[in-house]
């Protein structure tokens, strides 16, 4: 019974320790447990040689390096890896937002939709989801479930931003697939949401006058070229990072 | 006796680790314990220092690690050599029988003059 919360504490205290070593970039979650096993095999000899469970993970936690030490350590070899895990969390969160204000862009309908839930009349609203003869477009009831299925999302990437488990999950995920694969990735999202767009807007526009329809052509070709200009941010983006990075990694060297 | 200078360590640090690898596959914690016995406790590396070199040399392609759990033990995670790895051996032991050698001859000679 005894040995039992022995066992107990001492996994917490190496949790906690684990949790001290998390914050830094250089050290991934893969050295981490690397660094963990050798923890646990350095308690083991202490604790042979008649230290108490916990004064032998003093000594090996010390023997081991502070965090501040081990990460001066892991960043002159890991270097590429620090620059990719800051590339990563700027160019992610730049993903995030552009795919986020697109989905808004998407999804303007949705708000119309509440509006005439509202029991507003569809002339007051930017885009007619009501066509003629019909009470309320299938369209619309699409919109408004896309539109609360985005936001939730959204809100829960947030959430999660806001908990610190996003930049984990960023670089667990950029070691994975790479940051060629995310961003290509992110390109297909993206067009994909541009080409569905285009479509709908030309769906509901066709029921429309030929003065509207215009309007209608005018806003897909304003979609396409808003999409060259994000890929056109987000390369310059990685260039910059890449140059400074470099830089960096010279000036260090 | 005061520690080993911190440059001496550092540069010791690649032909040990190969060294010991091109025994046999080991893992950190047993490599350090390696090394402070064959150095008689002399050569004292802050232990975490370890795992970047390490690393630096399975991207280097020198050495391979895979992790794994024997029978009744930790699950840990263990290097071993690899052909690139035995040629750079090779390499820091021609470099390091030479300053050897030097400073052999010299220690040598010194012994001669003061006896």
């Amino acid at each position: 019974m005894e040995s039992n919360t022995k066992m107990f504490q001492l996994d917490t205290a190496i949790q906690a320790w684990k949790e001290r070593h998390q914050a830094s970039h250089a050290v991934s979650s893969e050295a981490l447990s690397e660094l963990e096993s050798h923890l646990r095999d350095s308690v083991a000899t202490l604790e042979a040689s008649g230290l108490s469970e916990e004064e032998a993970l003093m000594i090996a936690s010390k023997r081991l390096g502070s965090p501040s030490e081990l990460e001066g350590e892991f960043d002159k070899v890991h270097q590429k890896q620090v620059w990719l895990s800051r590339t990563l969390l700027m160019l992610s969160g730049y993903l995030l937002i552009s795919l986020f204000l697109k989905f808004i862009a998407f999804d303007q309908a949705t708000a119309s939709t509440l509006a005439l839930a509202f029991g507003l009349e569809s002339t007051q609203i930017s885009i007619p989801l009501v066509g003629p003869g019909y009470k309320l477009h299938w369209n619309a009831i699409i919109h408004a479930a896309v539109g609360i299925a985005g936001l939730s999302i959204a809100a829960a990437i947030i959430l999660s931003f806001a908990r610190g488990t996003w930049q984990n999950t960023a670089n667990r995920l950029a070691g994975r697939i790479g940051i060629g694969k995310l961003l290509a990735l992110w390109a297909v999202t993206y067009g994909l949401i541009s080409v569905f767009q285009m479509a709908l807007k030309h769906f509901q526009f066709r029921i429309q006058s030929p003065s509207v329809r215009e309007v209608a052509n005018y806003s897909a070709s304003a979609s396409l070229s808003n999409f060259s200009t994000q890929v056109f941010a987000v390369t310059t983006m990685v260039i910059l990072t890449a140059m400074l990075g470099r830089r960096y990694i010279q000036t260090r060297a | 006796m005061p520690d080993m200078s911190r440059e001496l360590v550092a540069a010791s640090s690649r032909p040990l680790i190969l060294s010991i690898l091109s025994r046999g596959e080991s893992y950190g914690y047993a490599i350090i314990q390696s090394v402070a016995e064959l150095t008689e406790g002399r050569l004292q590396w802050t232990e975490g220092m370890l795992y970047p070199v390490l690393h630096k040399l399975e991207q280097d392609g020198a050495i391979t690690a895979e992790w794994k759990q024997p029978e009744g033990e930790r699950k840990r995670k263990y290097y071993r050599i690899k052909d690139d790895g035995q040629a750079a051996l090779a390499k820091h032991q021609d470099d390091w029988m030479a300053v050897h050698n030097a400073l052999t001859q010299l220690w040598k000679a010194t012994q001669r003059c003061f006896s």
